[in-house]
């Protein structure tokens, strides 16, 4: 695990050039992972079915709306996010950088901020927040939130601050992470208690 | 399933729906339907498992995705959901295919019941009981089983067997200065 070399302030845009075959790589990778996820047969049909699914839409959305940011092509960038936010709920900001194999499980209620950097092979479900602020001690400029390969984001993760996240963690559900994990942890966010009904009446 | 079925979950959902909120249960509900979100998505629903039912699995898809773009509901098609289901706020719900749920389960909102996204077989089940309320923001990950009459807190998570008759809460917390 080793934090990523930040681009100096005001020059992260050249930084974050996306080609379109690049993008095209990406999206492929992104559905191929999806229908082995889900275990189907890979082909066109299933392909095209993962692709046009929301969860498929938004990702592509996201996709596009990177090489387009690339191309400062910046309205038509927002267009699109407005898109995803009213289609889908789903706010992934332009200037994210996602590796290939992304698994969104489901649209809904996912945000992502731009100053967002996450490896290969990730796996997201439902309703998770990565953020940097707002919190105390924000620095909107050099505040990066920095995840690994081969995580897994369960349900309601709550991913707020300036981290690290190693390779290989897997995260609970409703869980609130505000400091760096290393590498091969599972984070389990609190612990339940089970009453029965006897005892609480 | 047959449509005669599916009519009576759809009558039995809407007088579940009419008791809980103190108003009378009548033909006028069905009018009152297309006025309220919450009971529309968990109409929709009912078709889309009945459609899906028939071997009509494209038109059921396009009505998950309905679902999924005005209320940002997502029920899986193959969810198996009794009668007298309830949604009160129809806001970021996603139930999986995997689902099997007895009577009168309400939801509140913002609830995840999903099998673990580690499980690479993906062939567990998720079974709820009777008269089940999730509270909001509780999830319930994994292949489990919750008995009857249980009630989940707010933003509790399930991963383990809850057995009938259960208050599963979470522990309070207490606030710090800075």
């Amino acid at each position: 695990m080793e934090r990523h070399q930040h681009a100096p302030a005001g020059t992260e845009n050249l930084n974050h050039m996306q080609t379109w075959s690049e993008t095209i790589r990406l999206m492929k990778s992104d559905i191929r992972r999806r229908v082995a996820y889900e275990r189907r047969k890979p082909g066109l049909g299933s392909s095209l079915s993962i692709a046009f699914s929301p969860a498929g839409i938004a990702l592509l959305i996201f996709r596009v709306q990177k090489f387009l940011y690339g191309k400062r092509l910046r309205p038509l960038t927002k267009l699109l996010g407005i898109a995803n936010m009213v289609l889908f709920t789903t706010e992934i900001e332009a200037d994210a950088t996602i590796g290939e194999g992304f698994i969104m499980l489901n649209p809904n209620g996912v945000m992502i901020h731009n100053h967002t950097r996450i490896g290969k092979n990730c796996t997201v479900a439902h309703q998770v927040t990565m953020t940097i602020g707002p919190r105390p001690g924000l620095d909107v400029v050099n505040d990066y939130i920095d995840i690994g390969d081969d995580v897994v984001i369960s349900a309601g993760v709550r991913i707020i601050g300036n981290l690290t996240i190693g390779d290989r963690v897997f995260i609970a559900p409703n869980t609130v992470v505000a400091a760096s994990i290393p590498d091969e942890h599972v984070l389990h966010g609190r612990h339940l208690k089970a009453r029965s009904m006897a005892e609480v009446a | 399933m047959t449509f005669a079925r599916t009519r009576f979950l759809i009558a039995q959902d809407l007088r579940e729906r009419a008791e809980r909120s103190g108003k009378r249960y009548g033909w006028i509900s069905y009018l009152k339907v297309l006025f309220d979100p919450p009971a529309l998505a968990v109409l929709i629903f009912r078709l889309q498992a009945f459609v899906h039912a028939k071997g009509f699995r494209r038109i059921a898809t396009f009505l998950r995705y309905v679902n999924i773009v005005c209320f940002s509901i997502d029920i899986g098609s193959g969810a198996q959901i009794d009668a007298g289901f309830i949604i009160y706020h129809p806001n970021c719900v996603a139930i999986c295919d995997e689902c099997v749920a007895g009577k009168n389960l309400h939801l509140v909102h913002h609830n995840t019941v999903m099998l673990d996204p580690r499980d690479v077989t993906r062939d567990g089940r998720i079974v709820i009981e009777d008269d089940i309320i999730l509270g909001c923001g509780s999830r319930i990950i994994g292949p489990v089983k919750i008995g009857a009459n249980s009630f989940i807190g707010a933003s509790a998570v399930v991963t383990e067997d809850v057995p009938p008759f259960t208050f599963f809460l979470e522990p309070e917390f207490t606030h710090s200065e800075e």
